[in-house]
Order: structure tokens, then C-alpha cells, then sequence
């Protein structure tokens, strides 16, 4: 006990600087975001605060590698070695340096901040835990490539070495495609590549991913630690190195583990291929843009049999197209869905207590080899291939009332209504009268209430309309790690006629009546399991191909 | 009792045989000098010993224990000073005997203001700003106090000053001095210096021990005879018998070499064989002991007692 308290005094006493210019550092970033948050009317600074927010990682890492390489693990030269020090007790001090050093005054400092954004203290060390369960597993990863190294210098290179060969390893199995890549065709249906079969979904919860992720990733970095700190042989540490963290990146694609409040508030029901029937639009198919060898053109499905307050995405596709002088072309496709639609069904449904439509029309963007589109140009094609969708949950999180400074809060996160002004819009300015709403979003890192993605409707309850967000104007993100300070400014066109087979909204202006009875909707969604479907081929579609 | 058993201990890195099968006894209380010039292993079989490297075959045994199965709480027993240790330097002097005094249960405080007073080391800047003289006494200082039953010098001399040696050596008589028993293991090539503290020797030449013993026993069996009388050249022995030395007849009547098997009948042996000639024997210095074993063959046989 005695050796372990000496050599944490050591390190703790060596670094205690550097350490609280890192603390320091974040109480600076932590105070530029309060500000803005209490000053909306003041432009986000983000450049000043990515400068803080770098200069504090870089820190952090050079603080790690010297707590570490102060006392070598692989150098019989290293002092400790003939000193009554243990390689278990050594470990422990080094472990306990860094967290005392840098992860308890970020979790302390976190804390204080979502304390002073009147969060529960609950949800606050909560969240700030989260993100110090995050920072101790990046240290873990540090302490590691230090252990195994001598000096910053090898530090650096190896860990750049690390980085390029992810970085190769990644690219190499990613299924990334140019446009002439020809995509493997195995009778009528064409196989996705490196996408996993419809019984083993590889979508789950952001928020199980991240706490299984990171819990697993913290526990490869302590058994490699252990490892290299008892054996002190760097094969070995290497290969525990290699084997625990490829396990930890993998695992958690094999576990689904319901931890996400918004997810287990979702019907029990998800969309399945049994449940859900995936067609082509059958509509002309239009080009949108061609870039380089490749064009990029539109296309849409339909989705039929949704369940209540679930839409769908694109997440990626392969297909033949059959002209109909036999030629075909190889396409894919990845997602570009669009969920407005199934929000405003959401809102719908909850606000206006509509029906939920059980179909909807997803559009995607087809890249297309150039020169194979050339010759079928303004023909009729049949089109067949495998789709894999993503299924995504909606519903309502807040109802606010449109008067600036009206803020709800739930699970660490919170919307204030900034401002609510006409945005005149077209040649003139008097074309079409748009109102914009500028909303203040404090989102907390707490992984159990930070959904993947937010949405935001205005709806008239007492005439029964909606109104659908035209326009994104401006939208800032300011994220110092313990929250994000995203300021989105929206512009509102009324768009009543919700249908099923309508994308994208028809405007209509939005007078001051109108506006007057609105309710601003904040909606959240949360992905499903993924599958895959086949368009087969009695269900292969025709579409015209574009014309020049 | 000895403090260190080596027991046929090898470490090959690749194709260097840095230390080859050696045995080797050191006895407990003993202050043992390890001799050889460079590259002869010596710091190769101190680290073995610590189990800072680990044997390709055999084994050591330290204060009775496996030297492969040595863990921290032996280190409250064995004391290591080498130059090349990377020391928390940092420190000043005070924070750095106050990192070592909270490792150590043993920790003599006493002799710590002893060795300060004595070892004169300046207080409040780093140990890096120190001259290498100074490093060496803190490094010095952080061992001896607490009072190891093992202390293993590696080349603690080396590049030092007469004045700074002379410190170093009270410092490791200071220990050695004491009541309980302390076992010092030397290795340098200042054969001068480890003359005035070692009791016993011990020469390594390419990774093998050459010899083991006590100095006074080595220094009475190493001597430099010369036989002068008329004709000796003729009755000199071809080859020369075993425990001679570079034997060489500088005139006819002159013959000069070292035997290395000295005893009580040796001279009346020679007598008898170079008749009509006067024996003369004087004792060797460590030096030429050791450079008379360093350019003799690369064979060892008759060097071991």
C-alpha cells in the first residue's frame, strides 16, 4: 500500500501542472458554452471552442503518456524494476493518476456544468459519468500505446502506425464502391456486400451500441493493460492487444441489449420483412447529378404495412438495370432517407389524432455507371436488386408553446424557443411569407436519453393542420463533451395535406392567425433492426430511364 | 551461506552467447568484485541475478530464493546502483529520498543524515542538474539506507573523480560495517579502487567465469617467479607444466612467468627442477593478476581453483 501511495504521489506530484491546466482548460470551454447558453442572442464562437477542445486533448494525451512512461514497463533500465514496486501495484497508481488527475475533475466539472443548466443531480452525474466511463476508456487506449513504448516520440509513431492500418483495414472491408465497381449478382437477387441476413440485425439502439461499446472497449483496455504490465513482454501485450480490442469492437454488433428509455417506449411491434412489403415506386426514374464516370439518379420505394409511428430508410441497395434491349446496368445505392414525413405522422397522430398512414414513399439516389446509362437513355428498364432497409421510430418528446424563452426539459435534454419571426422568401421578398422559429437545444451526453436524431413540427391543433419545416436556415452545434448547444433555425411552410404518397411538403404561407394557435412539436427517432428485402422479379418495376 | 548460486546460468541474445553456462558462488557478507573487460557479460549476469533479464537455460539463486521468481518484497532486500537506471530524476534531493524512504519498511534514517552530511549533495535542484558524481552518491544514498542485505554495483565508479570514489567507497564500508550482514557485488574496471574494498574476486572473460575466490587466497596463489642461473633456458620444460603463465626465457639465464597454483612447496619444486638456479617469487597486484588471466589463452584451464 505504502509503494502504491508513493509512486500515485510521484506521478500525481510530477504532472499536477499540466493536469490542471487540462481542468483548466475544460472549465474555460464549460464557460463559453453556459454563456451562449444564457446569451442566445450571441453568434457561436465554435472555432474558439474547437481550439480549447483540442489543445485539452492533446493535453490529456501527453499527460498519459508521461504518467506512464515515467516508470517503463518494456526497459530493464526503468528504475522500479529493482525497487520494492509491484508490476500489479504500479498499475494500479498509474490507473488511479489518470483518473484522479483527469477523469474525476471532467466528471467533477461536468457535473457542476449540468447543475448550473438546472439539470436533476441524478441525470447530471449520470451523464457526467457517461462521459467519463468514455474518457477512461480513450486514457486506457493511451496508457497502452505508452506502456508499450519509450517516448512521445514512439508513442506518436506507433500510434499513427495504428491509425493507418485501421484506417487500411477499414476501407478494405467497408464495401465502399466506386461507380464501376460491378456489385456480385447470384441469379434474379443480387446479394448486398458486408451487410449482414435479415435474422441478425446490425442496427440496434445508438444507445445500447455506446454503453456496450464502451464498456467493452474499457474492459480490452484493462485486460491488455494487465497484461502488459504483468508479463512485461511486448508480443505478448501486442497480441493481447490485437485480440481484446478487435474482440471489443466487434462485440457488441451480437448484442442487443435494450437499455434506451425512447426504444422501450416503441411498440414491441417493429417493422420485419414478414410485416412489411417493399416495392418500387414504379415512377420515372430522374437524374440528379453526375458526377465524374458515375450519375446519380433518383429513385423511390414504397413501404407497405408500417406499424404505428415507424417509417423507413434507406440503408443501402444493389440493382440490375434491364433496358429493354437486354443491356443492363450494375447500380447501388446508400441511404439518403428522409424521415420529415414520418414525424409529422407521428405528430399526427399524437396531436391530431389522426390515422397512421401504414405505407410510405421513400426516395433514394441511385449511382449509376455513366457510360452503361448512356445507351439506355429514354427507354424503359426493369429494375430488380436487393434493398436493405432501416426501420426508424418516432414520437413525441416535447410540446411547446411559441412565445421566446419557453423551454421543457426531459432526461438531461432541453429546448427553449429563441425567436419566432416572419422570413419573407422568393425575388421579391414578397413572394410567400415564411416564419422561421430559431430552438435552442441542450443536448446531454447521458447515452440512455440521447436519441440519434431530433425533428420539429408546428402544429395548429384547434384548425387540425400542420406545418412542416421548408427550410433549414442556420443551424450550430456547439459540443464541449459533457453537451451540445445546437441552435437550428427553421423555416415553417403549412402543409395540411399529409399524404401518404407526398414527399417533401407543399407550401403554403403562414399568417400571424395562424401562428398565433401553433405549438411548436419536438419529435425524437430512434433506428430498428435493419434488414434486407429482395425486389424480386414479379415484382421487378418498370421505370423511364432520364431522357437528356 | 551464499548470498548468490549460479548454476550453469546462459543468456544468448541471437548469436551472442553474452553469458555462457556460468556457475558462481558468492558468499553471504562477502564484498565480491566482478572483473572483465568490456563485453565480457558482467552486466549481462547482474541483471540476470535481479531478474531484470531472464536466462535462456539454468537459473540463479538470490538470498535462497530463484532469482526468476524475485518480486517486489524482495526488493527490500537487494539493493541495485548502475549508471544507466532511469531514476525519477526530477526530484530534488529531499523529494527523492522521500520517494525511496516511503517504499522501504527498513529505512534508516539515521544513516540518512550520516551519508547527507557526509555525501555533502546539494538540496534544493533537481537530481538531473547534478554532475554525474553527485547523481552517482543520491542514487548511492537512496540504496544504502536502506540497509540491503544484497547491494549489486554496476560500474558505480566509472568516470568518477578520486575524490568522489573515496565517498562512494565509505559509503558501501559505512553499510558493510554494520551489524547485519551485507553482501556486496561489484562489477568495474577500476581494479584499483575495488582492491581497497573487495574480499573476494571473481573474473569473467567472453560470457565464463575464469575464476572465483578470496583476494588474499587469489594473491597468494598468483605469483611472479623468476629463475635466474646459468643455462636455465635449457632446463626450462616444453610445454610448460600447467599453472604457468606467459613463461618466456628472456635470456639464457633469465626465465620470467606468473604460476598460478602458488603453494608452500612450490619453490622447492622449481629448485629441484632448474638446479644451480635462484628462485625469486613476489606477490601480483589485482591489476596484473587480472591482465595476467585477461592475455593469457583464451583457455581457463589452471586458472580455477
Amino acid at each position: 500500500m505504502s509503494s502504491f501511495l508513493a509512486v500515485l504521489k510521484k506521478d500525481l506530484g510530477r504532472n499536477w501542472l499540466l493536469m490542471l491546466a487540462t481542468t483548466l482548460i475544460w472549465v474555460v470551454c464549460l464557460a463559453m458554452a453556459l454563456f451562449y447558453e444564457a446569451n442566445p442572442e450571441q453568434p457561436l464562437r465554435i472555432s474558439l471552442l474547437t481550439v480549447g477542445i483540442i489543445a485539452r486533448v492533446v493535453l490529456v494525451v501527453v499527460v498519459a503518456v508521461v504518467v506512464v512512461q515515467t516508470d517503463l514497463i518494456m526497459d530493464d533500465r526503468a528504475a522500479w524494476r529493482t525497487r520494492p514496486i509491484g508490476r500489479t501495484t504500479l498499475l494500479l497508481s498509474k490507473v488511479v493518476a489518470l483518473t484522479l488527475g483527469l477523469v474525476a475533475p471532467s466528471i467533477l466539472l461536468d457535473t457542476l456544468a449540468r447543475l448550473l443548466l438546472s439539470t436533476s443531480l441524478v441525470e447530471a452525474l449520470v451523464a457526467s459519468a457517461a462521459t467519463g466511463m468514455l474518457l477512461l476508456a480513450a486514457l486506457l487506449f493511451v496508457a497502452l500505446i505508452s506502456a508499450l513504448t519509450r517516448s512521445l516520440t514512439q508513442f506518436v509513431l506507433l500510434t499513427c502506425a495504428i491509425g493507418v492500418i485501421l484506417t487500411v483495414a477499414a476501407f478494405s472491408t467497408s464495401g465502399i464502391n466506386t461507380p464501376n465497381m460491378k456489385v456480385q449478382i447470384d441469379g434474379v437477387a443480387i446479394p448486398l456486400r458486408n451487410v449482414l441476413n435479415s435474422n441478425n440485425p446490425d442496427q440496434v439502439s445508438p444507445t445500447t451500441t455506446w454503453v456496450v461499446s464502451t464498456i467493452c472497449i474499457l474492459l480490452a483496455g484493462s485486460f491488455s493493460l494487465v497484461v502488459t504490465y504483468l508479463t512485461g513482454r511486448r508480443i505478448v501485450a501486442f497480441a493481447a492487444g490485437i485480440v481484446t480490442y478487435t474482440i471489443a469492437v466487434m462485440a457488441p454488433g451480437f448484442w442487443h441489449l435494450n437499455l434506451s428509455p425512447e426504444v422501450s417506449q416503441a411498440p414491441s411491434v417493429a417493422p420485419s420483412p414478414s410485416s412489411t412489403r417493399v416495392t418500387s415506386a414504379g415512377k420515372a426514374l430522374s437524374q440528379l447529378s453526375a458526377i465524374r464516370s458515375a450519375s446519380i439518379v433518383n429513385y423511390t420505394l414504397r413501404v407497405d404495412g408500417l406499424t404505428a409511428g415507424w417509417t423507413m430508410d434507406w440503408h443501402s441497395a444493389a440493382m440490375r438495370i434491364q433496358g429493354s434491349n437486354n443491356q443492363t446496368i450494375l447500380g447501388s445505392a446508400f441511404g439518403s432517407g428522409h424521415g420529415l414525413r414520418a414525424a409529422a405522422s407521428a405528430a399526427a397522430r399524437t396531436i391530431l389524432n389522426r390515422e397512421d398512414r401504414t405505407s410510405v414513399l421513400i426516395p433514394g439516389a441511385l449511382s449509376l455507371p455513366l457510360s452503361d446509362l448512356e445507351s439506355l437513355r429514354g427507354s424503359t428498364a426493369r429494375i430488380e436488386g436487393s434493398i436493405r432497409v432501416m426501420p426508424r421510430f418516432y414520437q413525441v418528446v416535447h410540446t411547446l408553446p411559441l412565445s421566446p424563452g419557453t423551454q421543457r426539459e426531459k432526461s438531461g435534454n432541453r429546448w427553449r424557443v429563441v425567436t419566432t419571426k416572419r422570413f419573407p422568401i422568393g425575388r421579391n421578398s414578397t413572394d410567400m411569407q415564411l416564419w422561421s422559429v430559431t430552438v435552442d437545444a441542450i443536448i446531454g451526453t447521458n447515452p440512455t436519453s440521447r436519441p440519434e436524431e431530433f425533428q420539429m413540427v408546428l402544429v395548429n391543433e384547434p384548425r387540425q393542420e400542420m406545418a412542416l419545416p421548408s427550410l433549414h436556415l442556420k443551424s450550430t452545434s456547439l459540443e464541449t463533451g459533457v453537451l451540445r448547444i445546437q441552435r437550428t433555425e427553421v423555416a415553417f411552410a403549412r402543409d395540411y395535406r399529409v399524404f401518404p404518397d407526398l414527399y417533401g411538403g407543399v407550401r403554403h404561407e403562414l399568417d400571424e392567425e395562424w401562428m398565433k394557435g401553433a405549438t411548436l412539436i419536438i419529435l425524437s427517432s430512434s433506428p430498428g433492426p435493419a434488414f434486407t428485402v429482395p425486389l424480386r422479379d414479379d415484382e421487378a418495376t418498370f421505370a423511364s430511364l432520364p431522357a437528356h | 551461506m551464499n548470498a548468490i548460486e549460479c548454476d550453469g546460468l546462459t543468456r544468448h541474445f541471437g548469436n551472442i552467447r553474452a553469458v555462457e553456462k556460468l556457475t558462481l558462488q558468492v558468499p553471504a557478507g562477502s564484498i565480491f568484485a566482478l572483473l572483465g573487460s568490456n563485453g565480457a557479460g558482467k552486466t549481462t549476469l547482474l541483471k540476470l541475478i535481479l531478474n531484470l533479464l531472464r536466462p535462456s537455460s539454468g537459473q540463479a539463486r538470490v538470498l535462497g530464493g530463484d532469482s526468476a521468481k524475485l518480486r517486489a518484497d524482495n526488493f527490500q532486500r537487494i539493493g541495485y546502483v548502475a549508471e544507466d537506471v532511469i531514476h525519477p530524476d526530477w526530484m530534488n534531493l529531499s523529494s527523492f529520498l522521500g520517494y525511496h524512504r516511503s517504499l522501504y519498511r527498513s529505512w534508516d534514517s539515521k544513516l540518512e543524515s550520516q551519508l547527507r552530511d557526509k555525501f555533502n549533495l546539494p538540496e534544493g535542484i533537481a537530481i538531473k542538474r547534478f554532475s554525474r558524481g553527485m547523481r552517482m552518491k543520491a542514487i548511492l544514498l537512496s540504496t544504502l539506507c536502506f540497509r540491503p542485505e544484497l547491494l549489486v554495483l554496476d560500474e558505480p565508479f566509472s568516470g568518477l573523480d578520486p575524490q568522489v570514489r573515496d565517498d562512494l567507497i565509505e559509503g558501501i564500508l559505512e553499510l558493510t560495517a554494520a551489524d547485519s550482514p551485507c553482501t556486496v557485488v561489484i562489477s568495474s574496471h577500476d581494479i584499483a579502487e575495488i582492491e581497497r574494498l573487495a574480499d573476494w574476486v571473481g573474473i569473467l572473460a567472453h560470457g565464463r567465469i575464469v575464476l572465483a575466490e578470496a583476494l588474499t587466497e587469489l594473491q597468494f596463489r598468483f605469483r611472479r617467479i623468476e629463475v635466474v642461473g646459468p643455462d636455465v633456458r635449457q632446463q626450462m620444460p616444453d610445454p610448460a607444466p600447467a599453472g604457468w603463465i606467459r613463461a618466456e626465457a628472456t635470456t639464457p639465464t633469465l626465465i620470467q612467468f606468473i604460476h598460478t597454483q602458488f603453494n608452500t612447496n612450490t619453490e622447492a619444486e622449481l629448485r629441484s627442477m632448474f638446479v644451480n638456479a635462484r628462485i625469486q617469487s613476489s606477490q601480483l597486484s589485482l591489476r596484473d593478476i587480472f591482465l595476467a588471466t585477461s592475455k593469457s589463452s583464451t583457455s581457463t584451464d589452471g586458472l580455477l581453483t
